[in-house]
């Protein structure tokens, strides 16, 4: 046995064999602070609501967190952001602690080996990404398990182009980061990060349209589809624009990149996944975008990772196999 | 402002209350009074109690809808005093009554009930602020003393290793001692869980395969074109890298 553990903006995924089964436990990275009294302790007992009390104060964690924000109209608050520890955050800690218990659970033997998926360090931000992964690595060897880290894009090759013999390009669309790994048989041979994901596009929508974050996200979300007729003034429009500003900006640091590096000249399928690729047409513009930009290696194929959301977790958990004893 | 305008209908509700019971006195009211008195005193306790709770109820609600539900409340316990004013004395029985006693009843339950739900989320939702400025600097110094310097930058992980341990032995990260969780997290594991019929173990091999060199046998033309390439263009890359080290740049 051996787990694979995607530690996310967003979310927290852990991937782990039941016979012939991928068992995944997600759990949203996000946390919602309430007045403490005996009246709301005892609504979230009844409701099974995962909170935690500290002093005067209770705080609703995961994706129970989500459902109170929008009742309360509140701001979640997030233990991670840009892809690591919260800085600003001083729950950060504890409470990302407490979601990684519970949903890696128990190890399965003393010394269980666990991989976590890390962001690559940033191309474009001075944003160091050691003191999380560190963290992360000393928060789950503590739990009892055996914890070892890989690249977020690289997790994506491993989970996505077996049939490639791991020779392609995973991009990881995350909320905070959007991570790029080039792999060539499984050996990385460019591996990047950008500070710029779903939080950004969130956000910066946001401060366009006047529409607050949360509910940005939500159309965002649901069933919104990228395209490129687009209303002026609207949310949408104000999505699909930045949308399409950072896929534009992936692939052209992407070019850069493998253009420093000189790749070999083999085929390279390109496989997007991630949450903040989810969106109707996602695959269609970067397509596009990847056909009027250029790469210097041959792109045999562009496709969407066969779950987005859990992909990364899945790519861990080969990776944690392979070192199995 | 909303607050002041609020308080001002409680007040008028009041006064048109405290104004009704007077009027009793002062009639004496009794089941043979005249019927404009009944009519007078009726009505002015009767709109009182609606505009009183209307107050009440503007005072609590911040959402549009529970503002709406509050006014026709309202709306309803006006209409009925209107029906009693119309009614009185001439056609005051059966079923009359009844229709203006559950118009009158109906409207006040909204009312009720709309206010009573607006205080139940005030005290849910009451003044939310930030975290105390003690758990911060606990939590900070509790950091501090947790992760000390760490060691330089690891090279990119080539391939996956396991981490080796940090030079510095860090402590387990305590919760805080007055952290308390909730039921749910008596549970051994919590979260969404899905299951998917899936062949990990076979990508796991193959990728220990092809880390030992171990490539699949290439059987077509195409296949054996692309590895031909592959190998051409790494030992390319080989030679300028060569080159480099012999001549830099």
């Amino acid at each position: 046995m051996a787990k694979g553990l995607d530690v996310g903006t967003m979310n927290i995924v852990c991937a782990e064999m039941e016979g012939e089964n991928v068992v995944f436990v997600q759990q949203r990275n996000a946390f919602l602070e309430l007045d403490y009294n005996d009246i709301t302790k005892m609504m979230l007992d009844n409701a099974n609501v995962q909170y935690v009390i500290k002093g005067d104060k209770i705080y609703v964690l995961g994706d129970d967190a989500m459902k109170f924000a929008t009742v309360f109209r509140k701001s979640t608050r997030r233990p991670m952001k840009t892809g690591i520890l919260s800085p600003e955050e001083k729950e950060a800690v504890p409470i990302i602690k407490l979601i990684v218990e519970k949903v890696l659970g128990e190890p399965n033997y003393e010394n269980e080996i666990v991989c976590i998926s890390s962001p690559a360090n940033p191309i474009d931000s001075d944003i160091e990404t050691t003191y999380h992964r560190k963290t992360m690595e000393a928060l789950v060897r503590k739990l009892g398990y055996s914890p070892f880290t890989i690249d977020e894009g690289l997790a994506i090759v491993y989970s996505e182009l077996a049939d490639n013999s791991f020779t392609g390009i995973g991009i990881s669309f995350g909320a905070g980061m959007t991570n790029v790994t080039a792999a060539y048989f499984a050996a990385p041979i460019v591996s990047f990060s950008i500070a710029r994901g779903g939080d950004w596009i969130d956000e910066n929508v946001a401060k366009a349209t006047g529409t607050p974050k949360e509910q940005v996200c939500a159309i965002k979300e649901n069933n919104f589809e990228l395209k490129y007729e687009v209303e002026l003034g609207s949310v949408e429009g104000a999505l699909a624009i930045y949308y399409d500003y950072l896929i534009t900006y992936v692939v052209e640091n992407l070019k850069r990149k493998l253009t420093e590096v000189t790749p070999p000249q083999v085929d390279f399928p390109i496989v997007l996944a991630g949450g903040t690729s989810k969106p109707r047409g996602f695959k269609r513009v970067f397509e596009e975008k990847i056909s009027q930009v250029g790469l210097p290696v041959d792109v045999s194929q562009i496709r969407m990772a066969r779950d987005p959301l859990f992909s990364v977790a899945r790519g861990c958990l080969i990776a944690a196999k392979t070192k199995e004893e | 402002m909303r607050y002041y305008g609020a308080s001002f209908i409680f007040a008028v509700g009041v006064g048109l209350l405290v104004l009704g019971l007077f009027l009793i006195l002062f009639f004496q009211l009794h089941y043979g009074s005249e019927p404009f008195k009944v009519k007078v005193t009726f009505t002015i306790i009767g709109i009182a109690v609606p505009i009183m709770v209307y107050g009440l109820s503007q005072m609590l609600s911040k959402k549009k809808g529970s503002m709406i539900i509050a006014t026709c409340g309202f709306a309803l316990s006006v209409f009925a005093v209107l029906l009693f004013d119309y009614y009185y004395p001439r056609d005051w029985f059966y079923p009359n009554v009844t229709y203006v006693a559950i118009i009158y009843a109906s409207g006040l339950i909204t009312l009720f009930g709309s206010s009573f739900a607006d205080a139940v989320e005030r005290i849910i939702e009451s003044s939310s602020r930030t975290i105390m400025k003690i758990i911060h600097h606990e939590a900070k110094e509790e950091q501090k003393k947790k992760v000390e310097e760490l060691p330089p930058l690891d090279a990119k992980f080539a391939f996956p290793t396991k981490a080796e341990g940090p030079s510095i032995e860090v402590k387990d990260i305590q919760m805080p001692p007055d952290l308390k969780p909730g039921k749910v997290f008596e549970r051994p594991r919590v979260g969404k869980i899905v299951r998917v019929k899936d062949e990990v173990g076979k990508d796991a091999e193959s990728l220990v395969r092809v880390r030992k060199g171990e490539l699949k046998v290439k059987k077509s033309d195409s296949d054996i074109l692309d590895v031909t390439k592959a190998l051409k263009s790494m030992e390319e890359k080989m030679g300028k890298e060569d080159k480099k080290k012999v001549f830099g740049g």
